[in-house]
């Protein structure tokens, strides 16, 4: 390279400064959030992982202050009140360790209360004390530390709800592929506007792990696909495999979300709390790709067997005609009520119990998929604002689940929100059913 | 990050997806955009303005694969789009930036070079030697087909490489400041 090019070379790769750092951040805080207005909406239901972007304003280093705990107004555990039904699981199991680290952040706290780790991911839950969920989130892309030792191949999730005015509760998760010890001490770090933030965290590994090989191989036309591993934890039944597909497959082109749906035994269809996947294109034309699935966890009793049902379902195309999304909407009047979801089935609204801003409803779902279907519901107040913060519904039993909504306005009626869906094209040659015990 | 994965949840108007893909190509974002603004401020704007409107109209990108030039297109027409506003108000173009002592010597001499050059050259030149977007992603950015784009490279290098030699810049070994 000649003088001028590296010269060249050193100007147009310039870092990027702060005023246009801080202008981009603005502009995302100032996105706001989309009310999907067609079909597609329906299909980040299934399985998608929960993943929020997080801006930290500036930071100082944290303290230890268990007492601050008890300053804040929100009773109870949570990991337990915002936590997906991993974390609550694990929470109700007694598999968390108390954290009790505090990070003064600008003019908010962050508060770490609980870890939890069961071998397959690491869950953090904090309070954030702030004003505005999106702009005060903490996370983005901390570093992290297991005891000093910087983790190199790591993918982090987070998300939370606004518990009361003032005060949001979150989690986040930890995912790695790296061999990790069953006690040690996480550190997260990072930096905001020039100033270091940092964190030590303890972490126990906890709970029971049952992990099955299955090494069960499939073809349909020319894809391949080959099931590893089925493995259950308190916080997630996880479920991975290799899919090979030439690069025109159906099954991995745009307009097509290639799923799982996963029953067990009883007829239990389990939802969806998660998924990763990454594939590559290999020289002879062929993708290759790794997918992991991590579904809602089982209590003491592993079920008798597992079937796993991969589908596709059609994603309309941006230039294609699309019908437009059937909601159905109806005003709780106190009488249990039924919601139509089209071709997959119903949802009846059992009672809504109001404590407060909190709107605990009890909901059962008859149907092809009660995973999604149970997870395609919302409510709204009269002025169509949306309350959906919460990430996961609970299974109370069987196919009945609750779900509560927070800070929803005390004086305002309660409509309930479903869409009509569509049935599952299932891949029959991918179906496979496993024994457990 | 699976890129392609965080587009379809984005067009699906998931947020947090589309903040994700922003923090993920912001620098270049930047760095594209300096290859045609001068002012950091401006920069800054023109981003802001592609952000939104990448954030209203994701819904009609086709391909997730090509996000990524298709997003640095929107950046590029909102430099350009900043450029006509202020030549209404002053013909840039004709008057070459003032150089200051701060900046060292080396980059007085790299913003002549560039200056000598046509505009296609220049801009050719700047976008090639930005990390992260190969000639793929340029050709795509620029809306022409690869090869097109490699002769005026090849062109544009050597514009300059005469340029170098005809106006005896002499290339000092870094910032002089």
């Amino acid at each position: 390279m000649e003088k001028w090019e590296q010269q060249l070379d050193q100007e147009v790769n310039g870092n990027l400064p702060k005023v246009v750092e801080q202008q981009i951040e603005e502009t995302l805080n100032t996105l706001p959030n989309k009310k999907a207005s067609r079909k597609k909406w329906m299909y980040s239901v299934a399985a998608a992982v929960v993943a929020t972007g997080i801006v930290v304003s500036s930071s100082s280093v944290s303290t230890t202050i268990a007492d601050s705990l008890q300053s804040v107004p929100v009773i109870g555990s949570v990991m337990e009140k915002v936590g997906g039904l991993g974390e609550k699981n694990g929470q109700q199991k007694g598999l968390t360790v108390t954290a009790g680290e505090e990070v003064d952040i600008g003019d908010q706290t962050i508060i770490f209360t609980e870890t939890l780790y069961d071998g397959n991911s690491i869950y953090i839950s904090y309070l954030n004390t702030s004003t505005d969920l999106n702009k005060q989130v903490l996370s983005g892309v901390p570093t992290v530390m297991i005891d000093g030792e910087p983790l190199r191949n790591y993918g982090i999730g987070a998300g939370g709800q606004k518990l009361k005015e003032g005060v949001y509760g979150e989690t986040m998760s930890i995912r790695t592929s790296e061999e990790l010890p069953d006690e040690f001490l996480l550190t997260l770090g990072g930096e905001t506007n020039g100033s270091q933030w940092q964190v030590d965290l303890p972490v126990e590994k906890k709970g029971a792990e049952t992990v099955i090989p299955l090494n069960e191989s499939f073809s349909n036309e020319d894809n391949h696909l080959r099931y590893s591993t089925l493995s259950f934890t308190s916080t997630s039944t996880r479920v991975q495999f290799q899919l090979i597909t030439p690069e025109d497959s159906k099954l991995i082109q745009n307009g097509q979300h290639f799923d799982i749906q996963v029953e067990d035994g009883n007829g239990r269809v389990l939802r969806g709390i998660g998924a990763s996947s990454r594939s590559a294109l290999l020289h002879d034309g062929t993708v290759q790709g790794q997918y992991t699935f991590d579904l809602e966890p089982y209590g003491e009793d592993l079920p008798e067997s597992i079937t796993i049902k991969p589908y596709l379902m059609k994603i309309p195309l941006e230039n294609e005609d699309v019908e437009p999304v059937v909601f159905t909407t109806k005003k709780w009047k106190g009488e249990p009520i039924t919601l139509s979801q089209g071709e997959m089935g119903n949802l009846t609204v059992q009672s809504v119990e109001r404590i407060e801003g909190d709107v605990t409803i009890t909901y059962s779902v008859d149907g092809e998929d009660e995973a999604m279907q149970s997870s395609t519901f919302w409510i709204e107040d009269s002025e169509n604002n949306m309350y959906k913060e919460n990430r996961v519904e609970r299974r109370v039993e069987g196919n009945t689940f609750k779900q509560t909504f927070y800070d929803f306005p005390a004086e305002e009626d309660i409509y309930l929100h479903s869409t009509e869906m569509d049935s599952h094209h299932y891949i029959s040659n991918f179906e496979v059913t496993i024994d457990i015990q | 990050m699976n890129i392609i994965k965080e587009v379809k949840r984005a067009r699906k108007g998931n947020k947090a997806s589309f903040e994700m893909l922003i923090r993920e190509y912001k620098t270049t974002m930047y760095r594209v955009s300096k290859t045609i603004l001068k002012q950091e401020e401006d920069c800054a704007d023109a981003i802001q303005e592609a952000i939104l409107k990448a954030f209203h109209s994701i819904k009609t990108l086709k391909e997730p694969k090509y996000f990524k030039t298709w997003l640095l297109r929107i950046v590029m027409n909102e430099c350009y789009t900043i450029i006509r506003k202020q030549k209404k108000v002053i013909q840039l173009d004709q008057v070459p930036e003032s150089s200051s002592l701060e900046e060292g010597y080396s980059k007085i001499e790299t913003k002549e070079l560039l200056y000598s050059l046509s505009e296609e050259d220049a801009s050719v030149l700047k976008l090639f030697y930005i990390k992260d977007l190969p000639i793929k992603e340029i050709a795509e950015v620029m809306d022409i087909p690869e090869n097109t784009l490699k002769t005026k490279l090849r062109r544009a290098k050597k514009r300059a490489q005469l340029q170098v030699k005809e106006e005896g810049l002499q290339w000092k070994s870094g910032n002089n400041s």
